[in-house]
């Protein structure tokens, strides 16, 4: 994943205009706008499996796929 | 705890009508009020109406947070209720904070999370916008959006605990299952805020019925119970104050004509001009024409008169009227008398009174006729035409304006109606119209049975209807059990006897 990703830092505390448009509601989000469509991940991030298929960046088998929907 | 401050908690008015009036004052000030109800129950009209009403009267500032319909749909929907919301946003005067779900992209929950998202775009929100007054619509929507249901809880706690320290008044919605059941469904409702509003749907008798009921306002005091609303299409939420009303009208004791000399006379120099007469009798028993006469008499001393019909059209009236010798179109011409004819079933009760209402106000009549009363029986519960009879009556009386109301028995002879039963203690006067049938023949007689404050002829006298209008003559002295709607006829020698016998008592 090196060099191949493009990641950006919000504070919604002192950017909550931006919080406003990409209407977040919860603390942490993860937001992956690139290749569409748009995928959100919430919560700290602890559960790195879920993670990786939250962000579709993991081939998962087929059960699976269908438990994410 | 500390009495003193309890007894300081300040209120807001919300300026939904009636509402001030039932919690008396308006919502308390700065604090979180929760409006609980089922599906359809106007929450959304109720939280929306509370910012629209603060912009418009007040000059206060308004952020609704959304959990479940897009801004785009609110704005749509409260278009009808005439509130411009997008010119409102535009002028920085209404924001929304969209937590609605979104159809694009998907989302998953990966650890622990809180809402401080949320939380500071309201604060941004209410900070942009200087607002006074935030509405949350709906509690249970945000429940749905996200998983773990032991942080949404945590976090709603600390939403509005923090909302408190912003300063504005809140509304928060939430809808529960059942009308009579739990105030919300996810058990939090009732631990977050310290005022519950309940809205009601209710089906009785295949008809439906809101109410609206202030459950608990802490350290400040209320109307207790249910009070029925309606939503009016360009007015929004309008609640009827019922069981609220005080017995404070003034009383007069100028009399005022009926439009037929010789009832005039039964009632002791006429109607007092601010009382309720209530005319019940069997259909075509003549109770049109002593509305008819009514405002011919009023008409011709040149008072105002209104005419709400509820059984025939306009048509009908101007053409009976025109049988009885008196010219409605004249007077109407002459801005002495209005007609309204209204089909009962068009509407509610609720919103009848409501148009009704509207219709005194707006025109400012000396006398309101309706015929009949009990036409809009049919389109209610027993309760809720109970109710509708005695804030309709008690706004007359208030207005100081005499109405002379109709009912409908249901039996051709004798009988009361439903109606007689409501209303009957809070008329003034009630005039019996019955028919009476003697050997083959129905003759028609009519009595005073009541007249407050006043002597009035106790008699049952016999009247006939010509192309001049209603003509009252003698008592019936031979017969017996009209009232009862059983007349019977007391033959003369029985009369004589019972003469006689008297005269040996004495």
């Amino acid at each position: 994943m090196a060099g191949r990703y493009d990641l950006v830092i919000i504070d919604l505390l002192e950017q909550p205009q931006l919080g406003e448009d990409e209407r977040i509601l919860a603390t942490p989000t993860l937001t992956r706008e690139l290749p569409p469509p748009i995928r959100r991940v919430i919560g700290d991030l602890s559960d790195a499996q879920k993670v990786l298929v939250g962000l579709d960046l993991r081939q998962v088998d087929a059960q699976e796929e269908g438990n994410v929907g | 705890m500390k009495p003193q401050t309890m007894q300081q908690v300040a209120k807001l008015e919300t300026g939904i009508a009636g509402f001030d009036f039932v919690s008396r004052g308006g919502l308390p000030k700065g604090r979180t009020t929760l409006v609980s109800g089922t599906a359809g129950s106007a929450k959304t009209v109720f939280a929306c109406q509370f910012l629209a009403e603060g912009i418009r009267k007040a000059g206060e500032h308004g952020v609704f947070v959304t959990f479940e319909e897009s801004p785009a749909d609110i704005r749509r929907n409260m278009t009808g209720l005439g509130w411009p919301i997008e010119e409102w946003e535009a002028q920085g005067r209404w924001a929304f904070v969209d937590a609605s779900p979104q159809p694009e992209g998907e989302t998953i929950e990966a650890g622990e999370y809180d809402l401080g998202a949320l939380l500071a775009r309201i604060e941004h929100a209410v900070r942009k916008t200087d607002a006074r007054r935030l509405s949350m619509d709906s509690l249970g929507a945000i429940f749905n959006q996200l998983d773990n249901g032991p942080i949404v809880r945590r976090e709603l706690f600390r939403i509005t605990a923090a909302v408190k320290e912003l300063g504005a008044t809140t509304v928060l919605t939430s809808e529960r299952i059942d009308e009579y059941g739990p105030i919300g469904r996810y058990g939090v409702e009732e631990f977050v805020t310290d005022n519950v509003v309940i809205l009601r749907n209710i089906l009785e008798g295949e008809k439906r019925r809101r109410t609206i009921e202030i459950l608990k306002f802490r350290g400040t005091a209320h109307q207790k119970g249910e009070y029925p609303f309606t939503v009016m299409p360009g007015e929004g939420l309008i609640v009827i104050p019922l069981s609220a009303i005080e017995l404070r009208q003034k009383s007069s004791t100028a009399r005022i004509t009926s439009g037929n000399s010789k009832l005039d006379e039964m009632c002791g120099g006429g109607y007092f001009r601010d009382s309720v007469i209530l005319a019940s009798g069997a259909t075509g028993n003549g109770k049109t024409l002593m509305v008819t006469e009514f405002i011919a008499g009023g008409a011709k001393r040149d008072e105002r008169c209104l005419l709400l019909a509820f059984e025939e059209s306009r048509e009908q009236l101007f053409r009976n009227a025109a049988g009885w010798g008196v010219n409605f179109e004249q007077l109407e011409k002459q801005d002495s008398l209005k007609v309204v004819c209204e089909y009962p079933e068009v509407m509610g009760l609720e919103d009848h009174l409501i148009r009704i209402k509207d219709v005194i106000d707006d025109y400012r009549p000396n006398r309101v006729a309706i015929d009949s009363l009990s036409a809009l029986e049919r389109v209610s519960s027993d309760r809720g035409y109970r109710e509708f009879v005695i804030s309709l009556t008690s706004f007359i009386k208030h207005r100081e304006i005499a109405g002379l109301f109709t009912a409908t028995t249901p039996t051709l002879l004798g009988g009361t109606s439903v109606t007689e039963a409501h209303i009957s203690t809070i008329t003034d006067s009630i005039i019996l119209l019955r028919y009476v049938e003697t050997y083959g023949e129905m003759r028609r007689g009519l009595t005073v049975l009541k007249m407050r404050g006043s002597m009035h002829d106790k008699q049952i006298r016999e009247f006939t209807i010509d192309g001049t209008g209603m003509h009252i003559g003698e008592p019936f002295r031979n017969v017996t059990g009209i009232i009862a709607g059983n007349p019977i006829q007391a033959v003369p020698t029985e009369i004589e006897r019972l003469n006689r016998l008297f005269a040996e008592d004495t």
